[in-house]
């Protein structure tokens, strides 16, 4: 029987105690995929060089090389450009298009030694919360295959809990590297708005969108939060490392939103391990008080305004002129409309009409202006209570993995996001750990920090990860 | 509320093609969103609010100037190919 490293660690003690070459790991990941993945459908493709990748890295580990992810295969989304090989966003529309170039974090991986393995699936665009948006067919959940995997990073997700690589970069938007985490029983980290280049990512939502980790545990988070945390000058928001704040790793007081935790359609599951989860802390030494923030509960609305207006201007480009596969009309109109018709799945078509609603003349000021505002009244209330709280914690999701095509209305499924949209409106720092479950079910838990606060995090998370290991 | 004139409007502005099969799936979705999102109504913003960054009304009447002949035949003269008063492009599509 094989047996899979779990963690990069145990990946690069192997490698570096020459148990096993890089080339070895890799093939053994690779079957892995030929035996698994026709039931999982993680993967979209697989990297057509990764053997070559991974002979660099055993070149370099025999000169003696030691870098934080020599020789480790790493899973990426399908909406991250690694140049000359497909990046389809999971769309029809984009089926044939070929990177033209690396983006950032990608230079950053293969400069810590990392061998691509290949493209995860993923809702299209990154629009949904269960990866059944995928124009290529959904990915199942390899915990239970009846169950969605999460999304929109449900491949990355599914890859790594699937023993299909070892760990996997996603892109977050409003949890879409921790909603996937939660469900597949993994740790996944949103990092700091601007502390990731954006370059090269497929955009969707951009004052949201960052590149996540996800890992099997939050040490994989750190590591990979070290690799691709650098600064890019060719994204206009990421952060200059001067600028960056130097946060206290330190947590002893944790703010509860209990307003969020008891709104409809949170699982009584998920709320009693929850509720287990605080009386363990405070066993630990850890102080639990209730804050009030009196907006938080308006966060899907807004962040359901804001998505469709940002999507919609970033997804202009798709036209089957510029980007994009393009369909026969009579006109230039009717290329374009044809081209958008045949070429984006409904969820995609769903959120762009809505863009081009809150964005008309006559609605502008009624739904994305009274929007921004909202966001801005959120950012500020959650900013405020870290001045007396180091970290906010809820549960990741709702409840547990939901059955493939239980979530039918996108309403529905928009709320699974309740508790992590307030990272991505407020651009702090979020993780989701496992702890609890739900029958044979993994459940998440998820901490927030101000922004810079990783550290924070990674130590309540190791506390959270220890207890859950118990 | 949202009927199908307007969704064929939105149609129109976000360039995407609603197959006639497909209307009453939007229609039925877009209201349960826009019922959702219609939540955002109840919340008063305080007047006294300090924004740290706040979007104004981009859209605007659209508003004609007036070119001298001088300036239109100083750029169609700069312009590679050009038919009376009108720029010349070779066909693409």
């Amino acid at each position: 029987m094989k047996i899979y490293p779990k963690t990069i660690s145990e990946a690069r003690n192997l490698l570096k105690s020459r148990s096993m070459s890089s080339v070895e790991l890799t093939q053994m990941y690779l079957d892995r995929i030929n035996e698994m993945d026709s039931q999982i459908h993680a993967y979209l493709g697989v990297y057509d060089d990764v053997l070559d990748q991974a002979a660099d890295a055993d070149a370099q580990i025999r000169a003696g090389i030691d870098l934080p992810l020599l020789g480790v295969p790493i899973s990426i989304k399908d909406n991250i450009m690694f140049q000359g090989h497909t990046a389809s966003a999971a769309s029809k529309i984009l089926g044939n298009y070929i990177a033209p170039y690396n983006a950032h974090i990608i230079d950053e991986l293969r400069r810590a030694g990392a061998v691509l393995i290949g493209r995860t699936n993923m809702d299209e665009f990154a629009m949904g919360g269960s990866c059944e948006n995928s124009a290529y067919g959904p990915t199942h959940n390899p915990l239970d295959i009846s169950r969605v995997p999460g999304g929109s990073s449900g491949g990355a997700a599914a890859s790594v809990t699937a023993d299909m690589c070892v760990a996997a970069i996603g892109t977050d938007t409003g949890g879409s590297v921790r909603l996937p985490a939660s469900f597949c029983g993994l740790c996944g980290l949103y990092p700091t708005y601007g502390s990731t280049s954006r370059y090269g990512l497929i955009a969707m939502g951009s004052s949201f969108d960052q590149a996540g980790s996800l890992g099997r545990s939050v040490d994989d988070c750190a590591t990979l939060f070290t690799v691709l945390s650098t600064y890019d000058a060719r994204d206009a928001q990421s952060i200059p490392i001067a600028n960056r704040k130097q946060i206290l790793s330190e947590v002893k007081k944790i703010g509860i939103p209990r307003s969020l935790i008891a709104m409809d359609g949170v699982s009584e599951v998920v709320r009693s391990e929850f509720e287990r989860l605080l009386n363990e802390l405070k066993t630990k030494g850890y102080e639990i008080v209730d804050i009030e923030l009196p907006h938080i509960t308006a966060s899907v609305p807004t962040y359901y305004i804001i998505i469709p207006a940002e999507a919609s201007t970033n997804l202009s480009r798709m036209d089957g002129i510029r980007y994009g596969v393009r369909a026969k009309g009579v006109d230039l109109l009717d290329i374009y409309m044809n081209s958008k018709g045949e070429g984006f799945g409904p969820e995609v078509q769903r959120r762009l009409l809505l863009g081009a609603y809150v964005l008309s003349a006559g609605y502008y000021d009624a739904y994305y202006g009274k929007a921004t505002q909202v966001r801005e009244l959120i950012r500020q209330e959650i900013l405020k209570t870290f001045e007396t709280v180091d970290v906010i914690l809820t549960p990741t999701a709702t409840s547990g993995a939901p059955l493939i095509g239980a979530k039918s209305d996108p309403v529905a499924m928009y709320m699974m996001d309740i508790f992590t949209v307030p990272a991505n409106l407020s651009g702090c720092p979020a993780l989701s750990v496992p702890f609890g479950q739900d029958g044979s079910i993994p459940l998440g838990m998820h901490m927030m920090a101000p922004h810079w606060g990783e550290n924070r995090l990674f130590t309540l998370g190791r506390d959270i990860e220890s207890l859950n290991n118990q | 509320m949202i009927d199908e004139e307007l969704l064929q409007k939105l149609a129109i502005l976000a360039r995407i093609k609603v197959q006639p099969q497909d209307v009453p799936a939007r229609l039925a979705d877009f209201q349960g969103i826009l019922d959702c999102i219609s939540e955002l109504n109840s919340i008063q913003i305080p007047d006294d609010f300090q924004f740290a960054h706040t979007h104004s009304n981009i859209t605007r009447e659209d508003i004609i100037a007036q070119a001298s002949p001088d300036t239109v035949g100083r750029i169609i003269s700069a312009f590679p190919d050009s038919v009376d008063t009108h720029l010349s492009v070779p066909k693409v599509l």
